[in-house]
């Protein structure tokens, strides 16, 4: 059976289906937790945001309309509060633009059937994660999390793709030189 | 490098390393705040009215101003009829005693009587008047009331008028005085004055008769009542001995008899 898109599931929340919504939130709850999550490394934090952004999408079900998709708009939103929530907090979002120089080529020597160092290893990820600068963060978690490929990304946050391609790679190679340093 | 989505280590490793989910009192709230948007909001109820009572309050009130608007036309009708009666009054009397309308030559033709004769007519009339008390219920306003409160009674009243005139009329015949079926106004009063002073006095016998015409009523009346009284008080006697059956028979003679006569606290009883 065929399972109805998220705009579908939008459009039928839209019209008073609460069962359309509980679909559509078991779909992107947990991506979008982590999102957030990775993003602030706060759990109440994360939960305040996570929440805001739920609450905004019910109270803004009337006003839906079919032009973008939902994932994207989603995304959109959720990149909107998070940034509202650094400028409130007075952080630095471009406090750290990626250049050629922080480009560390490597490799790590990761067995994904040992469980242990896999554990090791993805705490680690997620501690590389977080000190990671906004903008590589941002893009490796829509990329990630939310499953959007580049170009889309670079559609959502208005930027041309290869700056998006670049602050991919750049995370990338940020990550896999923190994971080297756990060895 | 592709364009949909990089497979590498890293993203392997993140991938094994997705442990973490909302809170499910988080995802509880949230569902609720949904369902909540999605229930249309009850508008606060309103105090419901029953329609019945609605509609028999209007009827009340319509029926109540109804019965004003008939009350007031009755008194309104009652009132203007005395002025009528009045002018009647005052048109007879100037016709009948005034002694500036007969010449001075006949003056001495006209009917004479003594005068104590006529004061003591006027002191007994008077008198009548201050027993009545309301000015409308002696001499023919008062008998016109009491006609209009009791029809029953109207056509004896009107009977015993016809006969006490007739009589009057074959005494007047007979004695040759005038005969006024109305009280005397203030001209009428001057007029018996000057006749005094004149020393002619005329006879007003009409003052005594409409006195007694309204009296005869008033007895009438009061006759029926007692009946009444008595027959209401034989239909309690046996409402007491448990006689409903005979009492039943005795309302209904009495509501056929006094049908103006209000029953309806027998009838609920019974």
């Amino acid at each position: 059976m065929k399972q109805p898109s998220d705009e579908e599931l939008m459009l039928a929340f839209a019209k008073d289906d609460v069962q359309a919504f509980e679909q559509l939130y078991s779909r992107y709850k947990d991506a979008l937790y982590r999102y957030f999550l990775r993003h602030v490394s706060n759990e109440a934090i994360c939960q305040e945001l996570f929440q805001d952004l739920w609450l905004k999408i019910i109270n803004s079900k009337d006003n839906y309309t079919n032009v973008a998709k939902f994932k994207t708009w989603l995304y959109t939103l959720a990149h909107n509060r998070l940034v509202d929530w650094y400028r409130r907090n007075s952080l630095e979002i471009n406090a750290f633009e990626a250049t050629t120089d922080d480009i560390v080529d490597g490799s790590i020597n990761w067995r994904p059937e040992d469980e242990l160092q896999t554990k090791r290893l993805g705490k680690g990820l997620k501690q590389a994660i977080a000190k990671l600068p906004f903008n590589q963060r941002e893009v490796f978690l829509l990329h990630q999390e939310a499953l959007l490929t580049l170009p889309q990304i670079a559609e959502m946050l208005q930027e041309g793709i290869e700056k998006i391609k670049s602050r991919y790679r750049y995370a990338i190679n940020k990550l896999r030189l923190n994971l080297e340093n756990l060895k | 490098m592709s364009e949909n989505h990089i497979k590498g280590p890293i993203e392997d490793l993140y991938k094994k390393s997705q442990d973490e989910s909302s809170p499910l009192t988080l995802d509880n709230l949230i569902l609720s705040q949904a369902k909540q948007s999605c229930t249309p909001q009850k508008k606060p109820q309103k105090f419901k009215r029953k329609s019945w009572l609605f509609g028999l309050s209007t009827a009340a009130v319509m029926v109540m101003s109804f019965s004003i608007i008939i009350n007031l036309q009755n008194e309104s009708k009652q009132i203007t009829t005395q002025p009528e009666y009045m002018d009647i009054q005052q048109e007879e009397m100037n016709l009948e005693v005034m002694p500036e309308s007969i010449p001075v030559d006949n003056f001495a033709q006209r009917p004479v009587n003594t005068a104590p004769a006529i004061n003591k007519k006027i002191n007994t009339q008077k008198k009548l008047k201050k027993e009545t008390a309301k000015p409308d219920s002696s001499g023919l306003a008062g008998l016109l009331l009491t006609t209009k409160q009791k029809p029953e009674a109207a056509e004896k009243i009107v009977n015993f008028i016809e006969e006490s005139t007739i009589n009057m009329e074959n005494k007047s015949l007979l004695s040759e005085q005038p005969v006024l079926l109305q009280t005397p106004s203030k001209a009428a009063r001057k007029s018996i004055e000057q006749v005094e002073h004149n020393e002619d006095i005329i006879e007003l016998d009409s003052i005594t008769i409409a006195d007694s015409v309204s009296l005869e009523a008033e007895d009438i009346y009061m006759d029926r009542e007692k009946k009444i009284d008595k027959q209401i008080e034989k239909l309690e006697e046996l409402m007491t001995q448990h006689k409903y059956e005979q009492a039943k028979i005795l309302l209904k003679q009495l509501k056929s008899l006094y049908a103006d006569y209000n029953f309806s606290k027998y009838e609920d009883i019974l």
